[in-house]
């Protein structure tokens, strides 16, 4: 199924690509109707990729669990508001990431889990092993300096696949500006990167 | 500094996304999907039963109280109605028996006077009414 697929292969283009099943719009009027399954249907469409969202902004499995939760609660009890010639998974991203971005800034969140330095990357070497744990420093050091949104759209961008017009709509921001910021963003990962970057 | 192209999003770049995905780990791979799913169901379930109302059953709902409340409400005004009526009644009944004992205890020179008296001026009222004996 192509949902899962989505939120298996983490490169996929979920928001550009039609699910198996029913269209997302075909689920939304159903659920407007008052069918549960439809919309549980929808939950289990998206529920990977929010939950690898809401953990890239929280940075905490809990929390992210939490917020996947109330995003597609505040989904269900907004959907009247939905406008069917919009696309679905923007305007669903857009709520948990308000509510991820809210929570973070609300220090919400119990604790967040910093890059351990020596956190599991996959096995290899000790020298590969010492290798990463200095690429997330790196990393962790060149995204805290970055301010909001600008974050937040280069991970959506470069882990999430989303594309510059479906960030902008999610983050409600003109793309030309989602793209100024992602430039900016990735021209200060290479910069931190150095020569582990391209 | 290059200046960035607006026009277009910018070409994916593996290498940049790989050592990011190196360096920021993903969400847990050990993620109870069931038991998240079943979570969701369970609230949107309660989520649908509300909003899935419509007003005749919120008004169904309430009947069971707003009836007797309602019946309570009616006997409380019909009582108050017919006890204002009876006041009323009352009031009636008692208003011309002062009157009527005034009336009867009156002299009649007093009443004559009343109407017609020395230095009111009203000599058409004089002419016709008989002049009182011993005036």
């Amino acid at each position: 199924m192509a949902a899962a697929a989505v939120a298996e292969a983490p490169r996929s283009r979920a928001v550009a690509q039609p699910p198996e099943g029913p269209d997302d719009l075909l689920l939304v009027e159903r659920v407007r109707a008052g069918d549960t399954e439809a919309f549980g249907t929808l939950a289990r469409r998206y529920s990977r990729r929010a939950l690898s969202v809401a953990y890239r902004v929280l940075e905490h499995p809990e929390d992210a669990e939490d917020l996947v939760q109330d995003a597609f609660m505040v989904a269900l009890e907004k959907i009247d508001t939905f406008r069917a010639d919009r696309a679905f998974a923007p305007w669903f991203f857009r709520i948990l990431i308000n509510r991820a971005l809210n929570a973070r800034k609300a220090r919400w969140v119990r604790r967040t889990s910093e890059i351990p330095a020596d956190a599991p990357a996959g096995g290899g070497t000790p020298e590969r092993e010492a290798e990463r744990a200095e690429l997330r420093e790196r990393v962790a050091a060149a995204l805290a300096v970055m301010a909001e949104p600008r974050r937040t759209i280069v991970k959506l961008y470069e882990l999430e696949g989303f594309s510059g017009p479906e960030i902008a709509e999610i983050l409600d921001l003109a793309t030309g500006t989602v793209r100024w910021h992602l430039f900016h963003a990735r021209s200060a990962l290479r910069e931190a990167l150095g020569s582990y970057a391209p | 500094m290059k200046l960035p192209d607006l026009s277009g999003d910018p070409p994916r770049d593996p290498l940049l996304e790989r050592t990011l995905r190196d360096a920021l780990p993903g969400a847990p791979a050990d993620t109870d999907w069931d038991r998240l799913h079943h979570a969701v169901d369970a609230r949107a379930a309660a989520v649908m039963a509300r909003r899935g109302r419509r007003w005749w059953e919120y008004a169904a709902a309430w009947s069971a109280a707003a009836i007797p409340a309602a019946a309570a409400a009616g006997l409380v005004l019909f009582a108050l109605l017919a006890g204002a009526r009876a006041q009323a009644d009352e009031a009636a009944r008692m208003t011309p028996a002062p009157l009527m004992e005034q009336t009867l205890a009156l002299d009649i020179a007093d009443a004559d006077r009343s109407l017609v008296n020395d230095d009111g001026g009203d000599w058409l009222l004089q002419d016709a009414l008989p002049a009182p004996e011993g005036r």
